[in-house]
């Protein structure tokens, strides 16, 4: 039987190194690309006739828009609107990244702790510049609260610092721990379809059936990342304690 | 020229019919969805600074070359850490709650 965790190696496909640092081309960094690639010409398809009564694909792309632009109105408000093409790339690259990672011989890039962690650690930099910007120095009343005495300062700065660095560990799980328990359980029962000879159609059914369940999940994955990283965003800038 | 007016105002008419339909079949997500998601959201909020706590601490006895002081310290901060998150998340979802009734 074959390790279900193979399919989540990194394989180098240009090696280099730089600087001391290896920056090789891997199979993550070209399924990122095939992933941005795709959407980019998807969208530059959809909308090069930009019509007032929409065609299909012009549709199709603004009800994306939309949706984005409603999930930003519930969580961050009026304000939240200059974030829409941030939480629009947000949305659709893990969207479109991990749909990608269920073609068969692809790659679940979402699937790695590094890629999803890097791009959330790029979202807490966001939020921690926006509410700077948002709210100047008051921003870092959010280690401390105004009120408190100072002796309580010990106490409450590493519980509040760590609670912030908890925030891009905390999507980074959720999301790269969804998509690797999928595609495990997608190989394992793709094993059993071979090994059980003629009563492999029992688990083809659940492998088909699971399919379908992990296309809904890479969706509500990519939506459940992107509320909250809205949600902490709306945190960073808003002066609620 | 008045047949094509009329027309309009009979699409504007359907239009308006149409989304306050649409408006009104809003779809309601099930409660028990909602509940796991919620449930996994707490859960993962809670564990999440204990690990980060950990991870740090670890880092810095290996770097101090103490034993597991900063480990035991930060790993306690963490579960506080955890638990402010686990209530401000629970506030979260009363509200969100409070919000779509």
């Amino acid at each position: 039987m074959e390790n279900p965790l193979e399919q989540f190696a990194i394989k180098k496909l240009y090696p280099w190194q730089a600087g001391g640092m290896d920056l090789s081309f891997t199979n993550s960094s070209l399924c990122m690309l095939i992933t941005v690639t795709v959407i980019v010409l998807t969208l530059l398809l959809a909308l090069r006739k930009r019509a007032v009564v929409p065609t299909k694909g012009q549709a199709f792309a603004e009800s994306i828009y939309d949706f984005i632009r409603g999930m930003i109105g519930e969580t961050l408000g009026q304000d939240g609107f200059k974030f829409v093409s941030f939480v629009f790339t947000l949305f659709t690259f893990i969207a479109v990244g991990n749909m990608l990672g269920l073609l068969p011989y692809s790659f679940t890039f979402t699937s790695h702790i590094a890629a999803v962690g890097t791009l959330s650690v790029f979202c807490l930099i966001l939020n921690i510049i926006f509410g700077i910007k948002h709210r100047g120095l008051r921003y870092f009343h959010t280690f401390f609260p105004e009120g408190l005495p100072w002796l309580m300062a010990p106490l409450i700065i590493p519980v509040e610092t760590l609670s912030l660095l908890a925030k891009p560990f905390s999507l980074t799980i959720r999301l790269a721990v969804n998509m690797s328990v999928g595609h495990i359980m997608l190989q394992v029962l793709g094993t059993f379809i071979v090994t059980m000879g003629l009563f492999g159609f029992i688990p083809l059914v659940a492998d088909m059936c699971i399919i379908m369940f992990e296309l809904f999940v890479t969706l509500l994955q990519a939506y459940i990342y992107t509320t909250l990283s809205c949600v902490y965003l709306s945190q960073a800038i808003s002066d609620e304690e | 020229m008045r047949e094509s007016t009329s027309d309009t105002e009979k699409m504007a008419q359907r239009i308006a019919a149409f989304k306050h339909k649409q408006k009104q079949a809003k779809p309601k997500r099930s409660d028990i969805a909602k509940f796991w998601e919620n449930a996994v959201r707490v859960a993962v909020e809670f564990v999440s600074p204990v690990f980060i706590g950990i991870c740090i601490g670890y880092l810095l006895d290996k770097w101090f070359d103490t034993r597991i002081i900063f480990m035991l310290i930060l790993a306690i901060f963490g579960l506080a850490a955890g638990m402010l998150n686990v209530y401000r998340t629970a506030k979260q979802i009363e509200k969100d709650i409070d919000g779509s009734k």
